[in-house]
């Protein structure tokens, strides 16, 4: 995927484009609105993250600008504001999805590709991870012919794992994805211990392996 | 106690002590003269009296003694002059003692020595004086309650523009904001007090504005930084080549991060309360509302095998944020999990006037009163932030609802009461 990073923080550019360049992502950066403005109109992205707080503008209008070209990209935009009017301005002028600072790489990593499915195949292509197939429109896994049974949070989870498989998720970055980021919710980390488990137990049964690996101290990784 | 019941108990206990005196000076007057003017006429009778027995024919032995006059013959002139004296008589006729003013004399009647005795009685006099005594005392009562009833109206209208200010000044919330108007008062001590509290809430306001600006900004710009830290960790995260240690250490940092950053967003999020940027209300089905919070916390109640008990009245509609309504009870829900012992148990009660949640757990050490007080924290929970329960009470009074906090039959319990 061709993802144009619009932010003016070079550290969180770097760190975006690093996480997301793992995957095989060509990522490009634009530091200003200038120069956002600049490459939209002379490249194609598959995805667009857009800071709405830029030293010589406003990203909410790079989004107009996005819809007024008729641009396929996928928009997310990512903003230290979390204002409920900021959030659904951006999501009525066509943004695809709305990220709070600080959120945690896998979790942008998770809305892009969920952005690009319903995009490119409209959420409804399977897609095949070891011996898992995954529907995404029916939300339901199979290992090979047979349906593995589980709970919406289960389904949530291993879809998380799968969007960021081969990386550490950290507890928290589980916790906020399963739970939301509600606030003092440390007590959660029981709680995503007890559906890992569960989730194990369940692709154990039906796979006879445990792609869930506990990286010790950090959290888990999804091997494939 | 009032200002006017206070001047009032200075200075009505003075009045009617002058006015006691005053009064008894007076009735003894008057007691004074009644008694010179008997004495006047008693005298001037006697002499009359004595004039006309001494040139009267009938001899003085003859004449009848009656209640008011009597002559007696006595052995010689002795040197006592004449005297007045009181005394009492009994009226054959009513059979009552009455009391008389009486005057005696020595006199030569025909060369025979005798006293007369003139007398007249004080009743009349007395209730004269009874009909002074009682006017006088109704003037006084009179007088009094004038004085009073007078000077409550006075001090009132004088302090009329205090009480203005003062009622403004208690019913001024910083965090509502607005324009205090007070009353104009042509007395210069209230303009100079008005004009004093004028300043101060300037004062207080554009600090608090300050506060405000300020917690805001700096949460704003603590956000890029943080994301930048956590997501260097992340990156961090992938390197398989770190030592359990190094893992270890970044597993802290990472944690750490992510509580600052929920710190930082729970703050922003109630400078934004208190900033009224979420002004805006809704109605909203507090019961669908809550059921779905129960639902959803069902996940978390069966990791640590706690039950879940509801009493929820269906489609109860207040006017609220939804937002707010929703971290509202989220908050709730959490504190009731997180202050909760495996296999306990959280009961849920929704009506019109009411949510009540209760949960089995440990007796919460220091005061109940402090409890929403932020980054409030008892030791045995250091996990957490210490702002759920603050959070709840500012939504709470952004929303106008009243929360209260006890702890009894080992439980905690929390009462939402919507005002409306």
């Amino acid at each position: 995927m061709k993802i144009l990073i619009v932010e003016d923080e070079p550290s969180l550019c770097e760190s975006i484009e690093s996480y997301l360049g793992e995957d095989g992502n060509i990522c490009e950066r634009a530091m200003d609105y200038g120069k956002a403005h600049q490459k939209i109109h002379v490249y194609d992205y598959d995805c667009i993250l857009v800071d709405i707080t830029l030293p010589d503008g406003n990203g909410l209008k790079l989004i107009q600008e996005l819809k007024k070209m008729k641009a396929e990209a996928g928009i997310i935009i990512i903003s230290a504001k979390d204002s409920l009017d900021d959030r659904i301005e951006g999501l009525d002028m066509g943004a695809d999805d709305y990220l709070t600072k600080p959120f945690h790489l896998s979790e942008l990593n998770a809305r892009i590709k969920a952005v690009e499915r319903r995009k490119k195949f409209n959420g409804e292509k399977e897609y095949m991870i070891g011996e898992l197939t995954i529907f995404p429109e029916k939300k339901e896994v199979y290992a090979e012919e047979e349906p593995i049974d589980l709970t919406a949070k289960e389904y949530d989870l291993l879809n998380y794992f799968i969007t960021n498989k081969n990386r550490v998720l950290s507890k928290e970055a589980i916790a906020e994805r399963v739970w939301g980021d509600h606030y003092d919710m440390v007590d959660s980390f029981d709680f995503i211990y007890v559906h890992i488990r569960n989730l194990r137990k369940k692709i154990e049964q039906k796979t006879g392996g445990d792609p869930i690996e506990t990286v010790y101290g950090m959290g888990y990784k999804f091997k494939a | 106690m009032k200002l006017i019941n206070k001047t009032q108990m200075y200075y009505l206990p003075l009045i009617i002590g002058l006015v006691v005196i005053w009064c008894g000076g007076f009735l003894w007057y008057i007691a004074q003269e009644m008694d010179q003017s008997i004495d006047d006429a008693l005298e001037n009778e006697l002499e009359a009296a004595v004039h006309e027995l001494q040139t009267d024919e009938t001899p003085p032995d003859l004449l009848a003694e009656t209640l008011i006059f009597s002559i007696r013959p006595i052995a010689e002139l002795s040197d006592d002059e004449e005297a007045f004296k009181d005394t009492l008589l009994t009226d054959p006729e009513d059979d009552e003692a009455e009391p008389f003013r009486q005057v005696s004399t020595q006199v030569m009647i025909k060369g025979n020595p005798y006293r007369v005795t003139l007398r007249k009685s004080q009743l009349e006099y007395e209730d004269m004086f009874s009909t002074i005594l009682i006017a006088l005392l109704v003037f006084v009562v009179l007088l009094i309650a004038s004085i009073i009833i007078i000077n409550r109206k006075f001090l009132q209208r004088i302090w009329d523009p205090f009480y203005a200010t003062l009622g403004r000044f208690s019913s001024y919330q910083v965090e509502k904001g607005g324009e205090v108007q007070l009353a104009h008062s042509d007395i210069e001590e209230f303009q100079k007090l008005n004009d004093g509290v004028r300043r101060l809430l300037a004062r207080v306001e554009a600090d608090y504005e300050r506060l405000k600006q300020f917690t805001e900004n700096a949460s704003h710009e603590i956000q890029t930084p943080l994301s930048v830290i956590q997501n260097q960790v992340e990156l961090l995260f992938q390197d398989t080549t770190l030592t359990e240690t190094q893992r270890e250490r970044l597993g802290a940092i990472n944690k750490m991060s992510g509580r600052l950053s929920r710190l930082n967003s729970a703050l922003l999020l109630l400078t934004k309360i208190d900033n009224n940027q979420y002004a805006q209300q809704d109605p909203v089905n507090i019961s669908a509302l809550i059921s779905q919070l129960v639902l959803q916390y069902r996940d978390l109640a069966r990791s640590k095998n706690i039950t879940i008990g509801t009493d929820i009245a269906p489609d109860v509609v207040k006017e609220i944020n939804p937002d707010l309504a929703e971290m509202l009870f989220r908050n709730v829900f959490s504190n009731a999990m997180k202050h909760n012992h495996p296999n306990g148990i959280v009961s849920v009660y929704l009506n019109e006037a009411h949510f009540v949640i209760s949960n089995t757990g440990p007796e919460p050490a220091g005061n109940p009163a402090r409890f929403f007080d932020r980054f409030r924290k008892d030791d045995s929970d250091s996990e957490s932030l210490g702002l759920g329960l603050s959070l709840v009470q500012t939504i709470a009074i952004a929303s106008n609802f009243d929360v209260n906090y006890v702890y009894r039959d080992e439980k905690h319990w929390l009462t939402i009461r919507f005002n409306s």
